[in-house]
C-alpha cells in the first residue's frame, strides 16, 4: 500500500538518474535480484551444487519483459535491465549454459522489445546473442533466433552513412 | 605502426552482415555492441 501511494519527494538515486515512477523502480529493483539469482546460481554451480536461482525467477522475469506498457523503461540503457537479462543467459565459467526454459523465454521475450545501438552497448546483450550464434551446444531454434536478432539490431547499425540516397 | 591497435575492419561476421562501405564510428559502434567476437571463448574452447 505504502508502495502505491509514493510521495514524489521520495526518490531513488542510480548513478545521477532520478528513478521517479514505481515502474522503473521495479524494473530497477528486478534487475538487482536477477543480478543476485545469476550470482549464486555461478555459486552454487562451482561448488557442484544444483543452480535454481535463476530458474524460480524466470516466470516473474518474463511476465515483466512481456508487459505492453513501460517497453522504453525496459530497454532504457540507464536503467540496464538488460544487462541482468545477459546474466542470465551467459554461459557459465566451463561453458555450461543456463537451462533451456531460460534461454526461449527470453529470447522470445527480448524480441519483442525496441532494443537500440545504446541498450546493446549498455547491456552486452548483443554479445551474449552472437555467442548463440556460434555455439555448438544451443539449440537449433534458439540459434535461429538469435541469429534473427543480430540480423534486426544490425540493420540499422549497418546504413552507410553516405549511402542515404540509395 | 599507427593504425596496429585498430579494430580489424570488417573482420567481425555480424550474420555475415555487410560492414564493407561502413565509417569508423559505425564500425566502432558495432564493436561495442557485439564484441570482437572472442568475448565468449572460453564458452566455446570448452565445447571443444
Amino acid at each position: 500500500d505504502a508502495a502505491l501511494k509514493r510521495p514524489s519527494a521520495r526518490r531513488l538515486r542510480k548513478g545521477d538518474i532520478d528513478l521517479e515512477s514505481s515502474a522503473e523502480e521495479e524494473i530497477n529493483d528486478m534487475r538487482g535480484r536477477m543480478i543476485k539469482a545469476a550470482e549464486a546460481d555461478a555459486a552454487a554451480h562451482d561448488a557442484g551444487q544444483p543452480a535454481f536461482h535463476k530458474i524460480k525467477m524466470l516466470p516473474e522475469v518474463t511476465a515483466i519483459l512481456n508487459r505492453n506498457t513501460h517497453m522504453q523503461a525496459l530497454t532504457d540503457p540507464d536503467i540496464n535491465l538488460l544487462e541482468a537479462v545477459r546474466f542470465f543467459l551467459e554461459p557459465l565459467n566451463d561453458g555450461a549454459l543456463p537451462a533451456y526454459n531460460i534461454q526461449r523465454d527470453l529470447f522470445a521475450a527480448i524480441a519483442k522489445l525496441p532494443i537500440n545501438k545504446e541498450s546493446l552497448i549498455a547491456s552486452g546483450i548483443g554479445k551474449v546473442t552472437l555467442f548463440y550464434t556460434k555455439s555448438k551446444k544451443v539449440e537449433v531454434h534458439i540459434k535461429r533466433q538469435a541469429e534473427k536478432l543480430i540480423q534486426e539490431w544490425t540493420r540499422p547499425m549497418l546504413q552507410k552513412s553516405d549511402d542515404h540516397t540509395k | 605502426d599507427k593504425d596496429v591497435a585498430r579494430p580489424t575492419r570488417g573482420a567481425v561476421s555480424f550474420a555475415n552482415a555487410d560492414t564493407a562501405g561502413l565509417d569508423e564510428a559505425a564500425l566502432e559502434d558495432l564493436q561495442l555492441a557485439f564484441g570482437d567476437g572472442t568475448d565468449y571463448d572460453f564458452a566455446l574452447d570448452a565445447e571443444m
